[in-house]
């Protein structure tokens, strides 16, 4: 078992260099600013505990990931959870979105989609993964990583079909 | 664009995302919260041992369950055979010290059931175990199966059991819970959700977990 300040160092190490990607990740799968941070110090805490056996299996990014996706699930699964375990952390700077004249479209229909599409299209989109490693990572069929997918972008691509005005009031 | 869209989708996520402005971090932050967190599940999975582990030395046998002859005779398909846990060897003898962690000793005191690969699962499940708790004075190994998730009652956590979701090398998902010195992983492998359950005294009164098969065979690990 690594020794506690071995830990500690690499595991800083690996925050330092890794947390701004978790975050990005957290954003859109959250949409908040706030509960991407939760989120992010969720599967970050995770990791610091299991971090010994998965440096060992040369496995950080994988589990970081899970528990970062599994983080997101308890968030929405248990909504009251951003009453109670709200961060005292949180950086007293406020976090500004992305510029509305630069963002496209994209954000609003990702941000329209239910939770569970939502993963699949970071997971699959953003992360990169197979249809195979998206089905591990959350638990559900290849099967249904497909239909869901597929769902995800009709839903996506009617969303950005929609004229600007009708995006804007709904 | 519809044609495009799944194939510029990644690009336009990352876009989006790097214009997201991070907010300031000390990974030391980090440090201080995993820090914490893995001293109150040591503390959890370590209380209640210190008065019951003397009470339990030389208890080396099986503890509840029908006697292993008497339960084979009563479940011959062979699908429930396959369903049953890698099988422990033997009691341990009295005296001897604990050594390593739950996953060495398991290796010491379990065999693969016909090389059904369920003991490279129960490892698994222990070196999370070890992960996440760290080394343990356990005392009891309990170990059983269930065809789904649902049917461990992984799904929900029990009043007064701590649960959290933790990694096992192969399982698609697995779950810990913990109360007062009882500890428990379901874990999903293809086919089958694993539960094992280790404890720092003596058989648990209740469980987070239960498999259809197994769960309330409980063997000493510990016999010092």
């Amino acid at each position: 078992m690594a020794r506690r300040p071995d830990r500690d160092q690499a595991f800083a190490a690996y925050v330092a260099e890794r947390r701004p990607q978790l975050y990005r990740a957290a954003w859109l799968l959250c949409g908040d600013p706030h509960r991407a941070e939760d989120v992010v110090q969720a599967a970050l805490t995770r990791l610091y505990v299991a971090w010994p056996r998965v440096q060992r299996a040369d496995s950080v990014d994988a589990y970081v990931r899970r528990a970062l996706v599994n983080a997101h699930v308890d968030e929405t699964r248990r909504p009251w959870r951003r009453e109670t375990s709200a961060s005292d952390d949180l950086p007293e700077r406020e976090v500004r979105p992305p510029d509305p004249g630069e963002r496209d479209a994209l954000w609003e229909a990702l941000r329209r989609l239910p939770p569970g599409m939502r993963r699949i299209v970071v997971l699959r989109h953003f992360w990169g993964l197979s249809v195979q490693e998206t089905a591990a990572d959350l638990g559900i069929s290849t099967g249904t990583v497909k239909s869901q997918t597929s769902a995800a972008l009709g839903a996506l691509r009617a969303v950005l079909a929609e004229p600007e005005t009708e995006r804007e009031y709904r | 664009m519809n044609d495009t869209l799944e194939d510029r989708l990644g690009d336009r996520l990352h876009r989006l995302a790097s214009e997201v402005e991070v907010p300031g971090f000390a990974p030391g932050d980090d440090v201080r919260r995993g820090r914490g967190r893995l001293r109150r599940n040591q503390a959890l999975a370590a209380a209640g041992s210190v008065v019951t582990v003397a009470a339990l030395a030389g208890a080396a046998t099986t503890l509840g369950g029908a006697p292993a002859g008497e339960e084979q005779a009563a479940t011959t398909p062979a699908a429930e055979q396959r369903q049953r846990p890698a099988a422990p060897k033997a009691a341990e003898a009295p005296g001897r010290t604990p050594v390593g962690t739950l996953e060495q000793r398991l290796g010491e005191v379990a065999t693969d059931d016909e090389g059904s690969g369920q003991l490279a699962q129960l490892q698994a499940v222990a070196a999370a175990l070890d992960d996440q708790l760290g080394d343990q004075p356990w005392v009891r190994l309990g170990m059983g199966a269930a065809p789904t998730w649902e049917e461990t009652g992984a799904a929900d956590c029990p009043t007064g059991w701590t649960c959290e979701d933790v990694a096992v090398e192969g399982a698609s998902r697995a779950r810990l819970a913990t109360k007062a010195g009882v500890s428990q992983v379901a874990a999903e492998f293809p086919g089958q959700v694993v539960v094992v359950t280790v404890t720092t005294w003596d058989r648990p009164a209740d469980h987070a977990y239960t498999g259809t098969t197994g769960t309330d065979e409980y063997f000493a690990i510990r016999g010092d």
